[in-house]
């Protein structure tokens, strides 16, 4: 029964455009990753301070940087800080010329990712950047190093002339110290890109693909209707209770199977790209503000998780509405719906911005929360919103299934 | 095998679609004749348990059918009216799914769609997918989905509706076959259908049970008669308008009325046997001839 629903689904030329566009997603996907099409792609600047792409441009940064490789600690911070100096002190790094500049800044490739960190650390504020901190400081602290990130977040939570002050409840300001305080220090460092690009991207399968899938979940019980099968149907012996059952099976089986095939291709072929090496490092080297204290690949493993609850409660939302008005076309715009519904509430009120991160787009788009801190007080206890939202949309889902059986085994035809 | 309806009624906002309709069945084949709109869709709904009735009950062998939700539907077999299908699957996967639908197991259901397809006449059209076939090939994949399950309770609603003469006799001799062993409820407003293959016949108006019986039963209880009047051209409209007139045929010089009236409408009127057009007419009044054209 189940191969026939499956076959419903992909029979009709919407159901393959379908799969074809999901696909186009994959493929989208995998190729801003691997080329950091949209953010900043692996470069290597030369010898020559030109620069180069593609994979021997990778090979090479991963060699560089695996140079690197070990603990933050005072003999590494140190060590950077004096490379950093020496190669400022050359006559490449003193030039104004741009092909000089780059000759030196190629000379810095392996531990620029530890000198960005440099430059975060010892901006003038929590909110501030300055992209040449680092060639402003000849001694380094690993205390101090470590401490700055803590610092900053204080007087910016406690500074009265912010917003933050007033945006945050003392406990949430407690939190959100305690999450600063208890990150695990010093940092590991190595080679990371690939992580990084897959993260940066990884929202793009879960929030395009889920509308182009709504296509197909959004027939699974309307085109009953659409058809005029439903009499036949819902006259069998197996028509009110285990077809209905299967179809729903069907339905999540499809974004079980779609979603993971397509996450675990992404993957791959980011990582086989740009190599798998920097799992152990922590988010803070690229969202240096993160609550999350998570390395690369538990956030990874987080955003697919996140990613699969959220296709799951759409998925089970469009079935829902496609069995409760017998129409595609309301069914199909559900998922659109909510995922643009944040766009237009966010700054309208202050508890709809609480709203709004509480929507299932939190979870498909889990990297760019991984630098917010979206905090929601429930009996005098703070969580993120994402940690909420996990719990709040596998319960949704679980409880919408047998509401959707419900729905439609108790449907009566006129 | 007992169906029985009793007192149901149905009421959409006040519309009685039936109203009070009692009936029982057993083996056989029944046909339901009424005009559109007498409410045989919605009886047949209520059998089939696709409708919940207002009030009033359908029972198999005394068991209420609602009740029996699953053990009944088990005897079921259902060609709607509108009968809709899987445009894109295969006339094969279409009853093999049906048939998965009401439980057969794969292995007895190669077979029997197998069996039921030669019955039909689709062997050739077993890999043509359904919405490339011809109407009356729909219709016989319609009859195949329904006999799947060797139902003890075949329900038809216009099976012959919209299929050309001879699709239709094909059909019809096709229902006579699957007759045997089982109730067969045939709905129409083709009289011609019911009056060759129905052993009993159900008239229904306005949602209710006006009369049933065997065709003669039927023909006999109309208490009118039927005579053959020639007359001029130049009296037909005065003739359509005062008597009740089943069929009018042109001839050299005027045309020959079938009137059914109480006494001799012409002086020339000459009384002939009533068949079961006249007696649809007699029932249902002259929207049977406008919108049921095709008695």
């Amino acid at each position: 029964m189940l191969r026939y629903e499956l076959k419903k689904m992909f029979g009709t030329f919407g159901g393959k455009l379908a799969l074809i566009l999901y696909a186009a997603i994959v493929v989208l996907s995998c190729w801003l990753s691997t080329t950091g099409a949209l953010n900043v792609g692996t470069e290597w600047v030369n010898e020559q301070g030109e620069h180069e792409t593609g994979l021997s441009a990778i090979h090479k940064m991963q060699d560089a940087q695996n140079q690197w490789e070990g603990y933050l600690d005072q003999d590494m911070l140190t060590k950077v800080i004096q490379e950093n100096t020496r190669i400022n002190a050359t006559p490449e790094g003193q030039s104004n010329k741009a092909q000089q500049s780059n000759i030196a800044y190629g000379w810095k490739q392996g531990f620029i990712p530890i000198r960005e960190l440099i430059n975060r650390s010892y901006s003038s504020g929590f909110r501030s950047y300055d992209y040449y901190r680092a060639d402003g400081i000849s001694v380094i602290k690993e205390e101090t190093f470590y401490a700055n990130r803590i610092r900053q977040l204080k007087d910016w939570l406690y500074d009265k002339g912010d917003v933050a002050y007033d945006l945050y409840t003392e406990t949430e300001k407690q939190y959100i110290i305690g999450q600063y305080e208890s990150l695990e220090t010093p940092f590991y460092f190595e080679y990371h890109d690939g992580w990084y690009q897959l993260l940066e991207n990884g929202g793009f399968i879960p929030s395009l693909g889920i509308l182009i899938l709504g296509f197909l979940m959004a027939g699974i019980f309307s085109n009953e209707f659409k058809w005029k099968a439903d009499a036949v149907y819902f006259s069998t012996l197996l028509g009110r209770n285990k077809a209905t059952a299967v179809k729903i099976k069907a339905g999540l089986l499809l974004i079980t199977i779609l979603y993971w095939g397509a996450m675990l291709i992404y993957s791959f072929a980011t990582l086989g790209y740009l190599g798998f090496g920097g799992a152990g490092c922590v988010v803070q080297f690229r969202v240096w503000k993160s609550l999350y204290n998570i390395t690369m690949w538990q956030a990874w493993v987080l955003a697919l998780i996140c990613g699969y609850i959220g296709n799951l409660f759409l998925a089970a939302l469009t079935m829902f509405i496609s069995a409760k008005t017998r129409s595609s076309v309301i069914a199909v715009t559900t998922p659109f719906v909510i995922m643009f519904i944040p766009s237009f509430l966010q700054g309208m009120a202050d508890w709809l911005d609480v709203v709004v991160t509480m929507m299932p787009v939190t979870l498909l788009e889990f990297y760019q929360h991984l630098g917010t801190f979206n905090l929601i007080t429930v009996f005098g206890k703070v969580f993120r919103t994402v940690d909420l939202c996990i719990p709040l949309y596998t319960v949704l889902t679980v409880v919408l299934i047998p509401v959707i059986y419900r729905e439609f085994r108790r449907k009566q035809i006129a | 095998m007992d169906l029985r309806i009793s007192n149901l009624t149905k009421d959409f906002d006040g519309f009685k679609a039936v109203n009070d309709f009692s009936f029982s069945m057993d083996c056989g084949v029944y046909g339901l004749l009424g005009i559109n709109g007498a409410g045989k869709t919605t009886l047949m709904r209520m059998l089939t348990t696709l409708m919940k009735p207002t009030s009033g009950q359908i029972t198999w062998d005394g068991e209420d059918v609602f009740a029996m939700d699953g053990k009944y539907r088990m005897l079921l077999g259902y060609l709607p009216q509108d009968f809709g299908y899987y445009p894109d699957f295969s006339v094969y996967d279409y009853l093999m799914y049906i048939a998965a639908l009401k439980g057969i197991r794969p292995a007895v259901a190669r077979q029997r769609v197998k069996e039921l397809l030669k019955q039909v006449g689709l062997v050739k059209a077993r890999n043509k997918k359904m919405k490339t076939l011809s109407g009356g090939m729909k219709r016989r994949a319609g009859i195949a989905q329904a006999m799947l399950n060797d139902p003890k309770i075949l329900i038809l609603d216009e099976p012959t509706a919209g299929l050309d003469p001879s699709e239709r006799i094909r059909f019809r001799n096709l229902i006579r076959e699957l007759s045997e062993d089982r109730i067969v409820l045939l709905s129409t407003h083709i009289v011609s259908d019911i009056e060759y293959i129905a052993n009993e016949i159900l008239l229904m108006k306005d949602g209710q049970h006006v009369i049933s019986g065997t065709s003669e039963d039927i023909i006999n209880s109309m208490p009118e008669s039927v005579w053959i009047s020639r007359i001029s051209k130049s009296s037909i409209d005065v003739c359509l308008k005062r008597f009740k007139v089943s069929n009018v045929k042109t001839v050299p010089g005027g045309a020959e009325l079938r009137i059914i009236s109480r006494n001799q409408p012409t002086e020339n009127a000459i009384q002939v046997d009533a068949t079961l057009e006249d007696v649809f007419l007699y029932y249902f009044g002259e929207r049977a001839g406008e919108e049921d054209a095709e008695v």
